[in-house]
């Protein structure tokens, strides 16, 4: 596999680390100084590209240039900005970037996100990913409409290798079938008071703490339980465990550390909320030859 | 009428609790896992029950399966309704085949699931009219047989 690494002209020392990590992984490594006033020669056949600490705007022209490139390959694209904020997120996936690494993303990190992308099935793990999150999504939705008449809308999505985001009482569903892992629903304290208040259609002004629980235990069981069905006799079907609960001012629910998380956030008349996701494709276990 | 009502989730007890009493029956016993559904179900004779899937200890389908096809239980005819956040088409398929009444999804709308509740009630109501009807004619059938003994016999 090889992987084309286009770097600005400044980042020459970043790139050798870049490299040298690739190498150490097994990928053949390309690699050309751009601007997107210069635009050189790409090759066929490439595995990945990985657009390296350019500037804003001229990042997003090279996207626009790659994305011509690259429309009809699939070849997934990798930015590593020099700098980033939420919006910026945003707009460089709509540019057509498939990752948006983070700055001080370390370049072990990186060969990582290549890697998960690539040699796991082919990126079947972002198709998993794919193939979840819109029934999350639209689960999660119907849940607060339908149990609490909340109206919720979908916000962001986002992947991200660290810092999944704080919340305050989190539900936790182990996902357990040909897509492995786990499900988290994260609230802030004043949103799953709310949200229970709701749930329990007025009768507890004032729900005690083990109520909030257990509302928010039940809302990651009606949503885990809807996407459930939706995969059925699909490659993605799954089992759930029963939902443990975490309780604690900005918390943070961290999976492990090879994967990435998706994390979906909504905005809701009872306040922001957020779902992570992460997943694993399991890989079938190889049966002996008989002899 | 008296009903059993079994989730483990408090949220839900409470929600279907108050949706029971709005629909006029109060006498109402809950319990939060299978094995206590079970406990109750042998020394309680109750004319419907309300039944999560996915519980501790004893899961609902094992409850139904105790309920419709126990010798032990006292409860075969009693309409089960289940109402559960699993959507697999294959646990509504085994409720069914249990012997499960009617099977509601979570999210659950409040006047769909009064429905079910309703109807499964009608149905018991009419079962139970049905049997004391069959009993009548059954006490009826002996008296005339007893009332022409006694004629043939004078």
């Amino acid at each position: 596999m090889t992987v084309l690494i286009l770097h600005a002209k400044e980042s020459f020392d970043r790139v050798q680390e870049v490299c040298g990590k690739f190498a150490l992984a097994h990928y053949g490594v390309l690699v050309r100084e751009t601007m997107a006033s210069e635009w050189p020669p790409l090759p066929d056949g490439l595995s990945a590209v990985v657009v390296l600490e350019h500037p804003g705007l001229e990042l997003l022209a090279i996207l626009f240039e790659l994305r011509k490139q690259f429309a009809n390959c699939g070849t997934p694209i990798f930015v590593v900005p020099r700098s980033l904020n939420r919006n910026a997120r945003t707009r460089l996936l709509a540019a057509g970037a498939t990752f948006v690494c983070n700055p001080q993303e370390t370049p072990e990190r990186l060969v990582a996100e290549v890697q998960s992308c690539l040699d796991i099935k082919g990126s079947l793990t972002e198709n998993a990913a794919k193939n979840l999150i819109q029934p999350v999504s639209a689960a999660t939705i119907e849940a607060l409409q339908v149990m609490g008449g909340i109206k919720a809308r979908f916000k962001d999505l986002e992947r991200r290798w660290n810092d999944p985001g704080t919340g305050d009482v989190s539900a936790v569903i182990s996902l357990l079938g040909s897509v492995e892992r786990m499900l988290t629903v994260t609230f802030p304290e004043g949103t799953a008071r709310k949200l229970s208040i709701k749930f329990l259609g007025g009768l507890i002004d004032d729900p005690p703490e083990e109520m909030i629980v257990d509302c928010v235990a039940e809302m990651a069981n009606i949503v885990a339980g809807q996407v459930k069905g939706r995969m059925v006799d699909t490659d993605y079907e799954f089992d759930t465990s029963t939902p443990s609960v975490v309780i604690g001012q900005n918390h943070e629910i961290r999976h492990r550390r090879d994967l990435p998380a998706y994390v979906v956030s909504f905005e809701s008349e009872a306040g922001d909320f957020f779902i992570q996701l992460c997943i694993k494709e399991r890989k079938p276990i190889a049966t002996p030859k008989g002899g | 009428m008296k009903v059993l009502l079994t989730d483990d989730s408090r949220t839900i007890r409470i929600l279907l609790h108050n949706l029971l009493d709005q629909l006029g029956i109060t006498d109402i016993h809950e319990c939060e896992n299978g094995r206590q559904a079970m406990d109750q179900l042998a020394s309680t004779q109750f004319d419907l029950i309300l039944l999560d899937i996915h519980m501790p200890e004893a899961d609902g389908l094992t409850v139904l399966e105790y309920v419709k096809c126990d010798p032990r239980s006292s409860h075969k005819e009693i309409p089960v309704v289940v109402i559960s956040s699993d959507t697999d088409y294959r646990q509504i398929e085994k409720a069914r085949d249990l012997g499960a009444y009617g099977y509601i999804k979570k999210p659950f709308r409040r006047d769909g699931l009064a429905a079910a509740i309703e109807a499964a009630a009608k149905i018991h109501e009419r079962s139970q009219r049905a049997s004391r009807v069959q009993s009548l004619v059954s006490e009826m059938t002996t008296g005339e047989e007893s009332a022409q003994t006694i004629i043939a016999t004078q």
